[in-house]
């Protein structure tokens, strides 16, 4: 369970201050799929680097089954992160020159795992992710499809708890982009919980929950199923009567 | 993060650009070669100045007294005419003893009315030439006694050597030694040097018995074996003459060829000496083996501060372009570290392997360097020393480096420190990186 309370985060002083969040308030339950949707600058990202373990809150407290995350330094935080979160980045991020191996192998370097062990994780994932033809070629090689599944497989080879996509489908294809949805979503099945970072409605409909975000607060959290969704969205002044966003993408 | 997952990071990120971390490894190679190759010499001199030195020191000498062949040499002892032809006899003299290693001998220029060659011989591994020096007094000094008041001779001795001695000289001297006698209003030219002669003890006197002549001044060279470019000292001593010039210069051991090449050499020395002498006249200059000595030891601090001095400006230089190399390298990787951190690196291996990429290309550096002096020492030595056997018989020759295993391992630990240092606030301060820039600017 994630419980945020009273999470408000300023950048910046005097005239230049920015609140990119307000006195935001959040559960999220283990194994639920949740999406943070909102227009750029809505604080979603803000709100992902908070859960994620890369930024602190400025007042408020987040806990994470049983850790506050804004008590913890930077190296515990570091800590944390390669143990109990999986990052998946818009853009991947794959070193070129390291073999799809080693690229999902490090977040287990990283925590000093040795080298036999962490290669038998690192091929179960990959296994997992159907890239078993592609374990020994470089990352460089690899599609934008193919890569992003490498990423997810990173993401999820030292079995974290928390999987945090920030924008995963935002540089795929429709079809890739689905794919990684439902790659998402078993994943989320499997047990662990998934927060999905994006502007993408049609994306976050495929969601358990939705967590609506303007100018740095909640604006609506909505469960259940896409139609619910798109319902409850109804009356926003971002969404149209059929409860899609007037502009799709932000 | 394990240590060899650190040193795995950081050649990957050394091989992310090959041409600078290339070029930053030529640096310090050259740089690397240039001190150890200097640090070697002065390492090489210290070395065998030290070992000879103490050698000299140490060793017991050997003071020969070249009875086997004195009478031979006695004759060349008189008469003396510091030329070239006489340092060609004495050579072949001391030939016959199979070895020289260390010949002196002095050239008068006022002299104490005696004959004043001496021959000293030490045992000495000396294989380099000692500079001339100058003695401004005469060694003989303190030595000479004076004849009390004798008789040249019995009427019996007369047109003989024979000298009687005043009883005083009991058990000093014993019947049949030779002394030298010379006048007090002894004499001289410029070419040569004129002796009175040498003298046997015929008997003793009383002193009841003895003349009323006055004294002769005396010395008894013959027993009398000193080190004229050792240790003693000399006196100064200036109205009665002075002793001009002395030349020690010591030349190998008899193993080799030294006859021929030890002529050639001797008589180059002179040549040398001779126009010294004439340019600088009467000027007296002193100096003697503890004072060269020490002037090398002078020379070889003047050799180290010189070393220091350059390597410490190279190094310098060298620590500026690495912490250059180690910045642009951090500045390229940044988005590899930022998601490194994003996955959970924390900053200790972050620095850790920017430090590792300093630690690899030093390492490098420095292995090349090594390996490449040795062999180029081989090289060398190997030309130098028959260069110098050549000229000098065969001797170690003492510039030829030596390579402590300690200079390389100073060299990279002295390199990789002072980076360290100069790089240590930036690297912490990359380290701490500000991830979400990063991971925002990969978005």
């Amino acid at each position: 369970m994630i419980e945020i309370k009273g999470i408000s985060k300023i950048y910046g002083r005097g005239e230049g201050t920015v609140n990119a969040l307000i006195d935001i308030n959040l559960q999220i339950e283990n194994g639920k799929f949740v999406s943070i949707v909102g227009k750029s600058g809505s604080g979603k990202s803000t709100m992902m680097n908070i859960i994620g373990a890369l930024d602190k809150p400025t007042s408020g407290e987040i806990i994470s089954d049983g850790n506050n995350l804004s008590k913890m330094s930077d190296d515990q935080l570091a800590e944390y992160r390669n143990k109990h979160i999986g990052y998946i980045f818009q853009s991947f991020y794959l070193e070129p020159t390291f073999t799809v191996l080693e690229n999902v192998a490090m977040p287990l370097t990283i925590s000093g795992m040795k080298k036999a062990e962490r290669e038998e994780l690192a091929k179960k994932a990959i296994k997992q992710l159907d890239l078993e033809d592609k374990t020994n070629k470089k990352a460089s090689e690899l599609s934008g499809g193919q890569k992003q599944r490498v990423s997810i497989a990173r993401a999820i080879v030292h079995n974290p708890d928390i999987i945090l996509a920030d924008e995963p489908t935002g540089n795929l294809d429709s079809q890739n982009g689905q794919e990684v949805i439902k790659l998402l979503q078993t994943i989320s099945n499997s047990g662990k919980t998934v927060i999905l970072v994006t502007h993408n409605i049609d994306d976050a409909y495929k969601t358990d929950k939705m967590v609506l975000l303007k100018d740095g607060r909640i604006q609506k959290i909505i469960e259940n199923s896409e139609d619910t969704k798109k319902q409850a969205l109804e009356g926003f002044n971002d969404y149209d009567k059929n409860g899609d966003l007037i502009n799709r993408n932000f | 993060m394990g240590f060899f997952n650190i040193l795995k990071l950081s050649l990957h990120n050394l091989k992310n650009n090959k041409l600078r971390t290339l070029l930053t490894v030529i640096v310090l190679t050259v740089v690397s070669i240039v001190i150890i190759f200097l640090s070697g010499i002065a390492y090489s001199f210290y070395r065998s100045v030290n070992e000879n030195v103490n050698y000299i020191f140490n060793q017991e000498k050997t003071e020969i007294n070249i009875s086997a062949v004195y009478e031979e040499a006695n004759e060349y002892y008189h008469n003396i005419n510091i030329k070239l032809d006489d340092v060609d006899n004495i050579i072949k003299i001391l030939e016959k003893e199979n070895y020289i290693s260390y010949i002196s001998f002095f050239q008068p220029d006022n002299f104490y009315g005696t004959n004043t060659m001496n021959l000293s011989i030490y045992d000495s591994y000396i294989d380099i030439s000692i500079m001339p020096f100058y003695a401004k007094s005469n060694p003989f000094i303190g030595k000479e006694n004076y004849l009390e008041r004798g008789r040249m001779w019995n009427s019996s001795d007369e047109n003989t050597n024979n000298i009687w001695l005043t009883a005083k000289y009991i058990g000093e001297y014993e019947l049949g030694d030779t002394i030298s006698l010379c006048d007090q209003n002894y004499s001289y030219n410029n070419d040569s040097i004129l002796v009175k002669s040498d003298y046997k003890v015929a008997g003793f006197l009383n002193v009841s018995e003895s003349s009323n002549s006055s004294g002769y001044g005396f010395i008894d060279y013959h027993n009398y074996n000193f080190a004229v470019s050792s240790l003693n000292e000399y006196t100064s001593y200036s109205n009665k003459g002075v002793i001009k010039n002395i030349y020690a210069t010591m030349i190998p051991q008899k193993d080799y060829y030294y006859g021929i090449k030890a002529q050639n050499y001797f008589k180059n020395t002179v040549d040398e000496i001779e126009d010294y002498n004439l340019t600088f006249g009467n000027i007296q200059v002193y100096c003697d083996l503890v004072e060269n000595l020490n002037l090398l030891a002078i020379l070889f601090y003047v050799m180290i501060g010189i070393v220091g001095f350059i390597s410490i400006i190279i190094i310098l230089l060298t620590i500026g372009s690495v912490a250059n190399t180690i910045k642009i390298s951090a500045e390229q990787n940044r988005k590899f570290f930022g998601v490194m951190k994003a996955i959970g690196m924390k900053n200790k291996s972050l620095r850790h392997i920017l430090t590792g990429q300093i630690v690899l290309m030093t390492l490098i550096g420095v292995i090349i360097a090594t390996i490449t002096v040795h062999f180029s020492l081989i090289i060398i030595k190997g030309i130098l020393t028959s260069l110098l056997k050549s000229m000098f018989y065969q001797i170690e020759p003492i510039v030829i480096c030596q390579i402590s295993i300690f200079i390389p391992i100073a060299i990279a630990v002295i390199l990789i420190g002072f980076v360290l240092l100069f790089t240590k606030t930036s690297l912490k301060n990359f380290s701490k990186m500000d991830v979400i820039s990063v991971i925002n600017e990969v978005n």
